[in-house]
């Protein structure tokens, strides 16, 4: 039995996949660096950081390859979107305001670009696998 | 919600690729469908409907009498 060729929608589904499976990869291999647990050379850094770059432009080229591909896309950046309000906006805001009903003069202690970028690249795929596995309502 | 597509595939012999083909979807979309993990879009319920040439609400349940 011979394999019938892909189709054009097909290939570019696949490339999607492949994509958001390099991007996660690279993800993690800079979140396991960032926490300093094991020592990585600088060569993985990099390498991480232009797979993720590619990655991601791959994805966001082939994000409408299919309705299903769309859905999840959806479901992932709309969950990256409130993250970013939320780490971004609404972190800061909460500490200004109990520290100003607490009377401290702390100044920040929760500086919001300490993990913000790992906090929503995280939600984005969370929201993703999710997506994929429980469903994309 | 609930539907009747992979009854209908089988009834036509059709692997899910074929199907996917037949409706310019990929295989997974048709799967993520058959599994109830993604309700089409209207557009393709139309597709799907006049695939199998029943009426839509033969082919998905949404739970409602």
């Amino acid at each position: 039995m011979t394999a019938k060729p892909l189709t054009k929608r097909e290939k570019s589904v696949r490339r999607h996949n492949i994509a958001t499976l390099l991007a996660l990869t690279a993800f993690i291999a800079l979140l396991v660096r960032s926490t300093e647990l094991v020592t990585l050379p600088e060569t993985v850094n990099f390498v991480a950081i232009m797979t993720l770059f590619f990655a991601v432009i791959t994805m966001f080229m082939t994000r409408n390859a299919d309705e299903y591909v769309a859905a999840i896309w959806r479901a992932g950046t709309s969950t990256a979107f409130v993250f970013t309000a939320a780490v971004l906006i609404f972190l800061p805001f909460t500490e200004g305001f109990i520290d100003g009903l607490m009377g401290y003069e702390n100044g920040q202690d929760i500086d919001a670009s300490d993990a913000s970028e790992m906090v929503i690249i995280a939600s984005f795929f969370v929201a993703n696998a999710w997506a994929r596995l429980r469903g994309t309502y | 919600m609930n539907n009747r597509l992979k009854v209908l595939r089988a009834m036509n012999d059709w692997s899910q690729a074929e199907l996917a083909a037949q409706l310019d979807v990929s295989r997974q979309a048709v799967n993520a469908i058959e599994t109830g993990k993604h309700d089409p879009s209207l557009p393709l319920a139309f597709r799907i409907s006049r695939l199998f040439n029943l009426p839509i609400e033969e082919i998905f349940d949404d739970g409602h009498e």
